[in-house]
């Protein structure tokens, strides 16, 4: 749906100490498939505002191909280019709403853009009104609504037009939490309604987190890591991934447990495993099975389960105690699971982890 | 007061506001359109175009920047060409737009100017022509600014229409130099004063009336809240 093929972006204005002007995009490439919501994070500066107005062209590439459901977008301006531009939604941080306008006039702003009549513009824009949930607001002004409901009002007015895509740009960014997942749940809903091709850029781990299918991550503009949402989050590979993964997902060991435990077995003590689920026997009762089928009792002493894209992804530490023959059948058996177990350290016997 | 001077004030009222009200008017109508060009030509705008931007910037300035007075003498040639004299009330209604409409036109400028770049974007992302994101955004999304405008301008008019009337135009000033000034009748000169004053505040707190109620912006917050 949306194929990015060798995109470079570079402002003249932003030249560096030697007067070559400044590379915002680097060489980009990314495919969208049709139905998907494909989220690019990176931090402030990596090019997602850039990248995400490359596709609409409210900034023109220096170089490279942009097509949107089968139409080179870089070809086009003029008349063709705003023709274009009207099957690419696209709702952003601030809302951007005409305070001069009511909420029903917002979303007939882009109906009237393309000369519909008055009549048609009230049979489309009543069913977008009731599909986010404000029909009561219809002639409400901006003002007097909050954040939540303003976002409403501009996915409302990107739908209008019926869009086969919808960019989002930084969209929850401006919201609470709470105002977030609701928004977030609005655009999911509607992804799944209409089939609609959601592409959104954030800095925001747990939006990607809460309903991407694929991420790219941007860093510099360049894209250092990409695919599916589950893989990134539990297997993140770049720098910079693995930092805004490790917010979300906290694999450090408690302070308490991370001064006792030695590196090497020294004397009588037990060994701390960390056992990760995550892939098909995710779900299995690995723990108990263990303790069932090797002669090992396990303490936990940290466990963390969380749903990523509707799979489990669970980090579990735990102090194995028993024999070492028994613990090494156990981290082989774990191993023949296709589930991960390492060993991280050593407790002395005396100075139980579990005191 | 003799019958004669409640005539002769009439007659001055109506003709300041007449000079007012149909300098007003075109002065809107030829400074309005200058400030969105003055602004869309702008580098970075919806319609960048340096030379038009520099030419017409420098023409508001230098008109902006003449005396009034000088102004009115100044384009009598033309003012004779447009009306076929240079005297009368008709007459000094001229140069009151040549000084009112520069004056329009950077008061419109700075109310559009503040429009939201991102309404602009949202505009342009959706489909919208140059001329759609003037019509239907920067226009009605600097509309109260405008208006905030044009009643600073009507203010101004009533005080150059006076000045206006010195030499020929007519209207209350004019009444008030010669009689209350040259006729030694200060009450004459008091009760034009009064009157202008009563003019001056009703316009302001009309056009800040106008202005607030257009402003959609203001609009109170229900307490309501998702």
């Amino acid at each position: 749906m949306i194929e990015i093929e060798g995109l470079q972006k570079s402002f003249a204005r932003g030249k560096d100490a030697h007067g070559a002007a400044q590379a915002v995009l680097q060489d980009l490439s990314l495919s969208v498939k049709k139905g998907e919501i494909f989220g690019i994070i990176g931090r402030s500066g990596a090019g997602k505002s850039t990248l995400i107005r490359c596709i609409n062209m409210l900034e023109r590439p220096t170089s490279g191909r942009v097509v949107v459901d089968g139409q080179d977008i870089t070809a086009l301006s003029g008349a063709a280019l705003r023709d274009a531009r009207r099957r690419i939604g696209m709702i952003f941080q601030h809302f951007n709403l005409l305070s001069s306008r009511t909420v029903f006039e917002n979303i007939a702003f882009p109906l009237e853009l393309s000369g519909m009549s008055k009549r048609q513009i009230e049979q489309e824009v009543l069913p977008l009104l009731e599909l986010v949930g404000l029909a009561e607001k219809r002639d409400a002004y901006p003002a007097q609504l909050s954040g939540g409901q303003k976002q409403r009002v501009a996915i409302a007015r990107a739908l209008a037009s019926k869009p086969a895509v919808l960019l989002c740009d930084e969209a929850t960014s401006a919201l609470d939490p709470e105002t977030t997942q609701s928004i977030l749940a609005l655009l999911k809903d509607i992804n799944r309604k209409l089939t609609l091709t959601i592409l959104l850029i954030t800095h925001e781990m747990p939006v990607i987190k809460a309903i991407c299918d694929k991420v790219a991550v941007l860093d510099k503009g360049l894209v250092v890591e990409q695919g599916p949402v589950f893989d990134i989050f539990t297997a993140p590979k770049a720098d910079v991934t693995r930092v805004m993964v490790h917010d979300l997902i906290d694999r450090d060991l408690p302070d308490w447990l991370a001064d006792k435990m030695a590196a090497y077995k020294a004397g009588p003590s037990n060994p701390i495993l960390r056992i990760t689920f995550s892939g098909p026997h995710a779900n299995e009762p690995v723990i108990a099975d263990l303790v069932k089928r090797f002669d090992v009792s396990l303490n936990i002493l940290q466990a963390n389960v969380d749903y990523i894209q509707g799979q489990p992804f669970g980090i579990i530490v735990v102090e194995a105690v028993g024999k070492q023959e028994a613990i090494d059948a156990a981290i082989a058996h774990v191993h023949s699971q296709n589930l991960k177990a390492e060993v991280l350290g050593h407790v002395a016997d005396d100075d139980r982890a579990v005191a | 007061m003799s019958p004669m001077m409640t005539g002769l004030l009439l007659d001055g009222l109506w003709e300041t506001l007449l000079m007012v009200g149909v300098a007003g008017v075109l002065a809107t109508i030829g400074g309005v359109p200058i400030g969105i060009i003055l602004v869309i030509t702008g580098r970075g705008h919806i319609w960048p175009n340096a030379p038009v931007n520099r030419v017409l910037g420098m023409a508001v300035n230098a008109f902006r920047s003449t005396p009034f007075i000088i102004l009115m003498i100044a384009i009598i040639p033309l003012t004779r060409l447009l009306v076929g004299t240079s005297i009368g009330t008709t007459a000094a209604i001229v140069p009151l737009v040549v000084a009112a409409v520069p004056f329009v036109a950077r008061l419109a400028e700075s109310s559009l100017r503040e429009v939201d770049p991102g309404l602009i974007e949202a505009a342009q992302a959706m489909g919208a022509s140059p001329w759609q994101i003037v019509a239907k955004v920067l226009v009605p999304e600097a509309w109260p600014g405008i208006v905030a405008g044009i009643t600073i301008t009507l203010v101004n008019l009533v005080s150059y229409s006076a000045m206006a009337g010195a030499v020929g135009g007519g209207g209350l000033g004019d009444l008030g130099i010669r009689y209350g000034y040259q006729r030694f009748q200060p009450e004459v000169m008091v009760i034009v004063v009064i009157i202008l004053i009563v003019m001056v505040q009703g316009l302001q707190s009309a056009g800040d009336w106008l202005s607030a109620r257009l402003n959609k912006r203001l609009i109170r917050m229900r307490g309501d809240s998702e």
